[in-house]
């Protein structure tokens, strides 16, 4: 069986626990409950022929209170990049969080995640800014971890490029 | 005094499980075991003298263990602590856990420490913590959109101005009896006047401003680019007439009215701000024009001029907000910028491009309606 390891990376708040508890148990709830330190859980993704066996860490967001501890990427073959398209703040701190990633693992996969598409309406982020980021060659999925839209898709494209990558 | 119970037994009771190292992944627990460990213990795993690989059932611990090795290699006595992790216990419920790599003698250790009280403490603490943050984010958020509104609303008070300024002027070259340009005059002061108070209004609010509400206009509501460009120039005639600059809406043959996903008020608003640039940056005796041209999805929609064209060094950020053109003196500097903001929220886009026989085309694709 392969292992992989893979991140969820972010600011707070912006639903990196939410999307894997709707991809590992298909739920989500309102209620904001925060994380410290990291989150561990685990699924098995077939792909093709082939199981695969996430790892999925998911780092406290970062926040006044503290940075995303980068250490914690080392091994992983790919991370989620996750921003609030409610929050324009939590898309500068993506930006910044993804350099110091790079710089600890390389260029192993990634995706970036504009979550709560559900409210695309009260969406501060441009379009402007949205291409911004597919301008860095970056690979860019709206997801919703409440409707569930594209949340399945983003870690099977993940795991699909990490596959590919190693 | 009474028999000290095993120290195992000790730290069983404060939820830690105790592992000796045999080798680089496998540990033994021997002794007592905390009561959450029956929740992630292997199948099959008996507690007498039983291995365990401890990274297999926490896959954290592949990652410390890695550190908690460097470590031990030293082979120095003392101690090194990881950070929280949560676990999904099987039942469904979140457990908290740290580990700690001990060394004594020749005997290395590793504790993991289930998190009770003093963690759920500092939960709360982070948890309101951010809770806060951001209740203050959405208010600041809050807050700046009502800031745009009233700026738009300021902005929009700003239009008709022109248009009566022009009218007043014109009017003072009429041949009119002395009462007559007296109230002219008191009209021009008047208008004059609230032109300045409503730049001193905008100039408080050059702080903070960003795109408004994001909802697409209502595709049967969707007016007509061409009629309204046309409205827009009517009311500035006066004020061309004054520059002896000569309006003109140019159309392809054949085409009467192009309907595009827009919402009216704000679309006169753009031709407004739009012609009205190019006004300033006309040469007398020059001509403006609004030019449209029908494509497969969109409507192009170009307001020309023969001005000295933009600046190299503004033309990047022409669109931004707050950002004036040359040196003639505009309001806010907001007009190109609320330009772009809101055609973008139409799903359309902006830009601007020189001329071929000099001048400047600012043109605007806004999505169309059959
Ligand atoms: N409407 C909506 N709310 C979401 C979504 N994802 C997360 N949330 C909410 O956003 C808050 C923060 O989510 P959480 O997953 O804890 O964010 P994290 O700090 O990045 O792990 C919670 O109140 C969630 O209910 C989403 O896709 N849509
Ligand atoms: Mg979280």
């Amino acid at each position: 069986m392969i292992q992989k390891k893979i991140c969820l990376l972010g600011g707070h708040a912006v639903g990196k626990t939410s999307l894997v508890a709707r991809f590992v148990k298909s739920v989500f709830t309102e209620k904001y409950h925060t994380t410290i330190g990291v989150k561990i859980d685990k699924k098995t993704l077939s792909m093709g022929d082939r199981a695969v066996n996430l790892t999925i860490w998911d780092l406290a967001g970062e926040d006044e209170f503290g940075a995303v501890d980068i250490a914690y990427l080392r091994g992983a073959s790919g991370y989620l990049l996750v921003i609030d398209g409610t929050r324009r703040s939590s898309f500068d701190r993506a930006l910044n969080i993804q350099q110091r990633a790079e710089k600890k693992v390389g260029s192993v996969p990634f995706l970036a995640l504009i979550n709560k598409a559900d409210l695309a309406a009260e969406w501060e982020l441009t379009d402007t800014e949205l291409q911004s980021l597919t301008a860095l060659g970056w690979k860019v999925f709206h997801t919703s971890a409440k409707s569930g839209d594209a949340v399945e898709a983003a870690f099977k494209i993940l795991t699909e490029a990490m596959l590919n990558h190693s | 005094m009474s028999k000290r119970p095993p120290y195992d037994e000790l730290m069983a009771a404060c939820s830690i499980l105790v592992l000796e190292r045999l080798s680089a992944a496998d540990f033994t627990a021997a002794g007592l075991f905390p009561d959450w460990f029956a929740a992630f213990a292997p199948a099959g795993f008996s507690p007498e003298g039983g291995r365990l690989r401890p990274a297999t059932i926490f896959p954290f611990l592949e990652y410390f263990l890695e550190d908690a090795e460097e470590f031990w290699a030293r082979g120095v006595d003392g101690k090194m602590v990881s950070g929280f992790w949560t676990e999904t216990a099987p039942d469904g419920a979140d457990m908290n856990f740290e580990a700690v790599a001990y060394r004594r003698g020749n005997s290395n250790f590793l504790f993991i420490r289930r998190l009770t009280t003093g963690f759920d403490r500092l939960h709360k603490v982070f948890q309101k913590g951010r809770e806060l943050s951001l209740a203050h984010e959405r208010l600041f958020s809050e807050i700046s959109k009502k800031d745009i509104l009233l700026h738009c609303i300021i902005h929009d008070m700003s239009g008709p101005l022109t248009g009566m300024m022009g009218a007043l002027e014109i009017a003072k070259q009429e041949n009119l009896s002395r009462r007559g340009k007296q109230l002219v005059d008191l009209g021009l002061a008047a208008a004059k006047r609230q032109a300045n108070l409503i730049n001193n209004l905008l100039d408080t609010f050059r702080e903070e401003f960003g795109p408004a509400d994001k909802t697409l206009p209502d595709p049967a509501q969707a007016p007509d680019a061409i009629a309204c460009g046309r409205e827009v120039l009517a009311t500035l005639q006066p004020s061309l007439a004054m520059h002896d600059i000569r309006g003109e809406v140019r159309l392809p043959p054949g085409v009467a009215s192009l309907r595009v996903i827009a919402e009216k008020s704000r679309l006169e608003r753009i031709f407004y701000n739009l012609l009205q640039n190019a006004m300033r940056f006309s040469p007398r005796l020059g001509s403006i024009g609004v030019s449209f041209q029908a494509e497969e999805d969109f409507v192009r929609i170009a307001v020309e001029d023969e001005g000295p064209g933009v600046s190299p060094d503004v033309a990047p950020q022409i669109f931004q907000k707050f950002v004036r053109g040359n040196c003639s003196g505009g309001k806010a500097g907001l007009g190109l910028f609320f330009c772009r903001i809101t055609t973008e929220q139409w799903g359309g886009s902006i830009g601007h491009e020189p001329r071929p026989g000099g001048g400047t085309s600012f043109w605007l694709r806004l999505k169309r309606v059959r």
